[in-house]
């Protein structure tokens, strides 16, 4: 199966979206036994991230800052077969299209949103975003930003997320684990992908020294009070020796989808 | 005959209800009536006034004069002064002054208060009992209203008799109920909208009707999620739509770009109200025509529809559905409060009419954007096996894929550019891309657009001038247009808005007037209003 198109990759040789593409593409294959590859929709942003719908020889639409989730939540409703994933970036999401993300996962619509999260606004060429840390020294911001970073699965738990996890891009195995849990899940599942950007927000070596997985540790993905803590464990501005980065799967319950809910309240 | 009825009293007593009621008895013995429902943005409380027109023959305007003022209040009293002709009756709450005392507070409370109005005006125009009966039932708490309705029948007086009807003239029915019944039979599947005054009620009798019509109704967080939603929808092989006012098209203005650029089908209901910003949110204006045809940024063609009662309503809103997918672009059907919520009496000839748009055959490689005469490209959907379907909102290529190259870009942009002249090649075929009323032999000629229709046709049958009305906005029918103006000695513009937006539209297609007729209190035009202004010129 070839899920490369002709277009000419542009991302910055090392870019952490590399390792998403990769990371997806492999779990769509997997994936392919059980899901016909034309009833996958993605949809992207705008930013770095959104160039994904160029890559993948899939279904795509590939929106505006900020809007795919809802694009992907009005083709959900009209065709209950589609698996949609919505691959969004943090300054997307985060900033323009927050209420879009807090009510997608409200609404426990069945679909994947993975925020490929640089903390930094990169094909505008390096300004702050809702992730970016207080020591993030961008062209808007050179004394860094006014302002402390929001904690996405934090705020993800809050909003009624069924899936949430957190995933590293430099780890491709782990990774597309974690694509296949969230797309199988039925509901909306959220993964915050710590993805850096080599030219202007290098994370690499820190992510790789303090990411652990969680279910190396036992994590219990039922318990929401834990799945809190854990999402409490690292603050996003935290770059100190001592950090503890967890990723994996931080929570998963069943719950009735918002698809389900609108065609039960239609049919009645 | 003809007779005006105006109710007037506090939000949440029951007000437009009556009017309703009553318009309907008055429908179903075969009268044409026509509602106009004036009330303030707020819930209870305040003022509320509704004017019922109705005649033998058929009427579309509001007037201002009234025969019967139904007051149920000291501030009905003083504020409707301004509506009474000499010999009006006023039927009155008996704590007040008038000609016809009835006890609707005392009778009923709150919006029950209805039935009471509705009991007092069948006997005064004579009409029996059981008439009212009828339309009571489709009310909840029947039995409670129905008692109400016969204590204010037995109290209230016989005045006047009606002459009589042969034949129901139509249904009573809004804009806004028009406007959702086209669009289900012009194919629609989902309404997705957020509440904004006056394009709510579609949403409401959509989400009150959905199973029988056999829709989905989705209320999402906000204006740009409903036309994202919209997109997606319609992305899927969906039809869909989303209705707002002018500050919520104005958060969607983005998103109509997207359409523009992707190709994406999508109908907006645009409601105009008082503007700019929030404005005077529960009144008319006409003020964001030049807003609706030049919002977004970037080229792309669009179709602007504007309908000025319930029939057209409904014609348009189906029309719009199948254009939209016919040509994969944005449609605006574009209304105001007054055609909204005001009620007209017509016949609604329902038929669902789904025109196939262009699809893929299924032959070789899919290529959502695929270079065509005609500038419309072959439509696939997300789960076809062996199409990949792109949408995209970067400039692309025939396959969908982002582009930057000149040659590309040249080819894409001149692709959506003969789309445009496809799109004005079938407006300029479209046998309703301009309505004409009014005294047709004349050469003194009215051009209006949209609300303003009904009431210049009336003032031009009786004053001698010949009405000309775009259907269309965009692609603008100016050819039509000046062939129906003909060599008119005179000709004036009928708007609602300060600026003059429809005769600045009318000067860029070198039609120029020597007179003008602007409204913008926000309120409709009043028949004697049109009528003072045309009765002042030579030969009327």
């Amino acid at each position: 199966m070839e899920l490369k198109t002709y277009a000419e990759n542009t991302w910055c040789p090392g870019c952490g979206n590399f390792g998403i593409l990769k990371a997806f593409e492999e779990a769509v294959k997997e994936l392919s036994s059980e899901i016909p590859v034309e009833n996958f929709v993605v949809a992207s942003g705008i930013g770095c991230h959104g160039k994904i719908a160029d890559y993948l020889n899939l279904n795509s639409f590939y929106s505006i800052h900020g809007r795919a989730l809802s694009n992907l939540e009005g083709a959900k409703l009209i065709k209950g077969k589609l698996v949609c994933v919505g691959f969004v970036g943090d300054g997307d999401i985060y900033a323009e299209g927050i209420s879009h993300l807090i009510f997608a996962a409200k609404r426990n619509v069945d679909i994947t949103a993975v925020v490929h999260d640089n903390r930094s606004y990169s094909l505008t060429t390096g300004q702050f975003t809702p992730t970016s840390p207080s020591r993030f020294k961008g062209k808007s911001t050179p004394e860094g930003p006014p302002e402390d970073p929001m904690n996405p699965v934090a705020l993800m738990l809050s909003a009624g997320a069924t899936f949430v996890a957190r995933g590293f891009s430099g780890d491709i195995q782990h990774l597309k684990w974690l694509f296949k849990e969230a797309v199988k899940h039925r509901g909306f599942s959220f993964i915050d992908v710590l993805q850096p950007c080599v030219s202007f927000f290098n994370t690499f070596p820190f992510y790789r020294k303090h990411c652990y997985k969680l279910e190396d540790e036992g994590h219990d993905f039922t318990d929401f009070e834990k799945a809190m803590e854990k999402a409490r464990e690292w603050d996003y501005n935290r770059d100190d020796e001592d950090v503890r980065i967890p990723i994996g799967i931080f929570y998963k319950v069943q719950k009735p989808t918002y698809e389900e809910r609108v065609n039960i309240k239609d049919s009645e | 005959m003809e007779l005006s009825v105006l109710i007037g009293g506090e939000a949440g007593e029951g007000v437009k209800e009556s009017a309703n009621l009553f318009s309907r008895v008055l429908t179903n013995i075969g009268y044409s009536v026509f509602t106009y429902h004036d009330y303030s943005s707020l819930i209870r409380g305040g003022h509320n006034f509704s004017i019922v027109r109705f005649s033998n023959e058929d009427v579309f305007a509001p007037v201002k004069k009234v025969d019967y003022i139904v007051a149920l209040d000291s501030k009905s009293l003083e504020k409707h002064r301004e509506n009474a002709k000499e010999n009006t009756k006023w039927i009155v709450d008996s704590e007040l002054p008038g000609n016809v005392k009835v006890p609707f507070r005392k009778l009923a409370k709150g919006v029950k208060r209805s039935s009471a109005i509705l009991g007092a005006l069948l006997k005064t125009f004579k009409i029996p009992y059981e008439e009212g009966l009828s339309v009571l039932r489709e009310l909840p708490d029947y039995q409670e209203n129905e008692r109400i309705f016969l204590q204010a029948y037995e109290i209230a007086e016989e005045i006047e008799e009606l002459v009589e009807v042969e034949g129901i003239k139509g249904d009573y029915i809004s804009g806004s109920e028009a406007i959702a019944l086209g669009a289900v039979d012009g194919g629609l599947k989902i309404y997705i909208a957020y509440p904004m005054t006056p394009a709510s009620p579609v949403l409401h009798f959509l989400a009150s009707h959905k199973r029988e019509l056999g829709i989905k109704v989705v209320q999402p967080e906000n204006e740009i999620g409903a036309i994202n939603m919209v997109l997606g929808a319609a992305y899927a092989g969906g039809r869909a739509m989303t209705g707002t006012s002018g500050g919520g098209f104005a958060l969607m203005t983005e998103t109509l770009s997207l359409a523009g650029m992707s190709e994406t089908p999508v109908v907006i209901y645009e409601a105009q109200r008082g503007a700019p910003s929030t404005g005077v949110p529960t009144y008319t204006e006409q003020s964001d025509l030049l807003f609706a045809l030049f919002a977004g940024h970037g080229d792309f063609p669009r179709i602007v529809l504007a309908p000025s009662d319930a029939k057209e309503s409904y014609l348009f809103s189906r029309k719009a559905m199948n254009l939209a997918w016919k040509f994969q672009t944005p449609v605006i059907i574009l209304s105001s409060k007054n055609v909204a919520e005001s009620f007209f009496t017509q016949e609604i000839k329902r038929e669902k009419l789904v025109e196939e748009p262009k699809l893929w055959n299924g032959e070789g490689e899919y290529r959502r954007y695929e270079i065509t005469d005609d500038g419309v490209s072959p439509l696939a959907f997300p789960g076809t096996k062996g199409a990949v379907v792109k949408f995209n909102s970067y400039e692309h290529d025939p396959f969908g894929i982002t582009t930057e190259e000149p040659v590309e870009i040249n080819r894409m942009k001149e692709k959506r550019e003969r789309k445009r002249r496809t799109v004005e090649e079938f407006v300029r075929n479209d046998k309703e891309s301009v309505s004409v009323g009014g005294d047709l032999s004349s050469d003194r000629v009215i051009l209006t657009w949209g609300e303003n229709w009904g009431v210049c046709c009336e003032v031009g049958d009786e004053l001698g001038f010949k009405v000309v009305k775009p259907n269309y906005l965009e692609p603008f029918p100016s050819e039509r247009l000046k062939e129906e103006i003909g060599k008119a000695k005179e000709l004036t513009v009928v708007e609602l808005s300060i600026s003059g937006q429809f005769e600045k539209l009318l000067n860029l297609y070198g039609i120029k007037a020597n007179s003008r007729f602007r409204k913008y209190d926000t309120r409709p035009i009043f028949k004697e209003e049109l009528k003072e202004f045309l009765g002042g010129r030579d030969g009327a």
